[in-house]
């Protein structure tokens, strides 16, 4: 794998970038990427894809063994965004694997691709210590510096585990820092492994202010969420609270961008609620649609139960667009100081009562009680792309 | 651009469709393996691309037709001619308890052990007898691998068929 090199060459290697069969996952990076890259000589992205399949323990045998005989014959290499270079690296394995065995593939996936060559960069910068951490430590020039940064929204769990713990653990031994988005995975990390503590600071994801809605929102009616129809992001308790706030005015409108488990049963229950007709179930979009979908959406419902930094809440305000939200984690934090500006931040319950309320009284005060605004000003110097590229290129190049 | 896709395991269909679709809409042409075509009966593939079931490709083998009249037809005729109206029930008792228990276990892994894994010889056959030849395989998921390997070995190093595991990855 040659890659060409430059003072300021940068390595990035993520197991999120989006793909056309999951076009949402890893757009922060992609971000990050677009964001940082003009500052650099050349920068080339390493994205290794997890490639799951119900597969058995012989079937996996076979398939890592011609995976790897593979890896060199394959056309893997495309430009992507900001003129840096894609390096694709599908990793194939079993539906069911733990992070210390994720890691150990990606790693072994990485190794064949680069044929026994170190990677050639000044700076490695990895989003995830583990797999992709991981996968760089012996394939380090020794004085490339290495950074980290961590999203991984299932971080406890994966901190709770003795063997991706030891892992996680030597990636931060060789690593220069390491970032988290938010203080809630600072704090999860810290109690782990506190020994780490002075290479922990604060780079949040970069979000583009470039494209403003051309009109402003006038009425809070059409209402959008964007994310995994899972359990953590709280979508069946948004739905709900949707029936009930259109009980109240029939001229709400839903629409629910993304996949996930509970897509079939939240369109049976949109039915017994009622409000089928109104309630729009778009699917997986790119993250360019999404951002149109934010520019022609009145408020971005976004009822999580937790995120380490919640970028859709910072892209919609971005976007002109009104939040209401729960206090997830990483929300309180983005939209801190500017929270009634914003919108409406409301508690995490098993329920829709926080959600009805919330949406209740930001009704009653728009628009006079917000300043979007001040919102996206201040957002835009906390998270805008010149403010998170000065924060990386400081780090990797001073 | 001809394009083959090799989907066996169809754990990525979502990606198979777009990038079909992709290489239709730029003029190319797209040809889908897959080992059963019921996963993608509903998957929603562009006009103009191609699916093809790679058991129909060993069906085609003169050893399975041979197997196919012997096996199957042969006796289901006949016991339809002998028992009249109860013959259907039996021609589809003795298909299930007799004929497709014979073609799994006793004459596909011997015809297997004779011919070699013969899937991937067939896959390569095809592509070599493509009237447009193919320009790139692409390994569309886990399972597709170990076919792939196969194949490449199967149409040797002199091959100009390239791989990928993407079209956005073809220039």
């Amino acid at each position: 794998m040659t890659v060409p090199t430059g003072s300021r060459h940068v390595t990035v290697v993520t197991p999120w970038y989006p793909t056309r069969l999951l076009p949402f996952r890893g757009a922060f990076v992609q971000t990050m990427v677009e964001a940082t890259a003009p500052g650099c000589d050349s920068m080339t992205v390493i994205h290794g894809d997890r490639w799951s399949a119900k597969i058995s323990a012989d079937q996996d045998k076979a398939v890592n063994r011609a995976h790897l005989a593979l890896l060199p014959r394959t056309k893997r290499v495309s430009s992507t965004v900001a003129g840096a270079t894609l390096n694709y690296l599908p990793v194939p394995m079993p539906a069911e694997v733990g992070f210390a065995d994720t890691a150990t593939r990606h790693e072994a996936t990485l190794r064949a691709a680069l044929d026994g060559k170190l990677i050639d960069a000044d700076v490695v910068h990895v989003h995830e210590a583990l797999p992709s951490g991981w996968a760089v430590l012996d394939h380090l020039r020794p004085e490339t510096r290495l950074f980290v940064t961590e999203h991984a929204s299932f971080l406890e769990q994966l901190l709770d585990q003795s063997d991706a713990r030891e892992m996680y653990d030597k990636v931060l031994d060789r690593c220069e820092g390491l970032f988290v988005v938010g203080d809630g995975t600072r704090d999860v990390l810290l109690k782990a492994l506190p020994r780490h503590a002075a290479k922990v600071s604060l780079v949040p994801n970069p979000i583009s202010f470039d494209h403003p809605r051309p009109e402003p929102v006038t009425a809070l009616r059409r209402w959008l969420f964007l994310g995994g129809l899972i359990p953590r992001k709280g979508v069946n308790w948004l739905l709900e609270a949707f029936a009930k706030c259109h009980a109240e005015d029939p001229a709400l409108t839903l629409t629910i961008v993304g996949d996930g488990e509970l897509g079939g049963q939240l369109r049976k229950r949109a039915e017994e609620l009622g409000v089928q007709d109104v309630v729009t179930f778009a699917g997986s979009v790119g993250p360019e649609v999404a951002l149109q979908m934010m520019r022609e959406h009145d408020l971005l419902v976004h009822a999580s139960r937790w995120e380490s930094f919640g970028v859709t809440v910072v892209e919609a305000v971005a976007a002109g667009m009104p939040v209401l939200v729960t206090r997830c984690g990483g929300p309180e934090e983005t939209l801190a100081g500017i929270e009634d500006a914003a919108g409406e931040l409301v508690a995490v319950e098993e329920d829709d009562a926080s959600l009805v309320e919330g949406y209740r009284r930001l009704r009653d005060r728009f628009p006079q009680g917000l300043d979007l605004d001040k919102a996206q000003q201040t957002l835009n110097e906390r998270y805008g792309y010149p403010a998170v590229a000065r924060m990386h290129h400081r780090v990797w190049f001073e | 651009m001809n394009i083959l896709f090799l989907a066996l395991g169809a754990s990525r269909k979502r990606a198979v469709v777009e990038e079909c679709a992709k290489v239709v809409a730029d003029g190319g042409t797209a040809t889908v393996m897959v080992e059963s075509i019921a996963p993608w009966q509903r998957a929603g593939f562009a006009t103009g691309v191609t699916v093809i079931d790679s058991a129909s490709l060993q069906r085609a083998q003169l050893p399975l037709r041979i197997e196919r009249l012997v096996v199957y037809r042969g006796p289901e005729f006949l016991l339809r001619k002998v028992l009249g109206r109860r013959g259907k029930r039996a021609a589809g008792a003795y298909k299930k308890k007799v004929a497709d228990r014979f073609h799994r276990r006793v004459f596909m892994p011997a015809y297997q052990r004779l011919r070699g894994d013969t899937r991937s010889a067939l896959v390569a056959q095809h592509i070599t007898r493509s009237p447009r030849p193919f320009d790139w395989i692409v390994i569309a998921d886990p399972v597709s691998m170990p076919e792939a390997a196969q194949v490449m070995d199967t149409l040797g190093t002199g091959s100009r068929v390239g791989l990928a595991y993407s079209v956005d990855h073809i220039s």
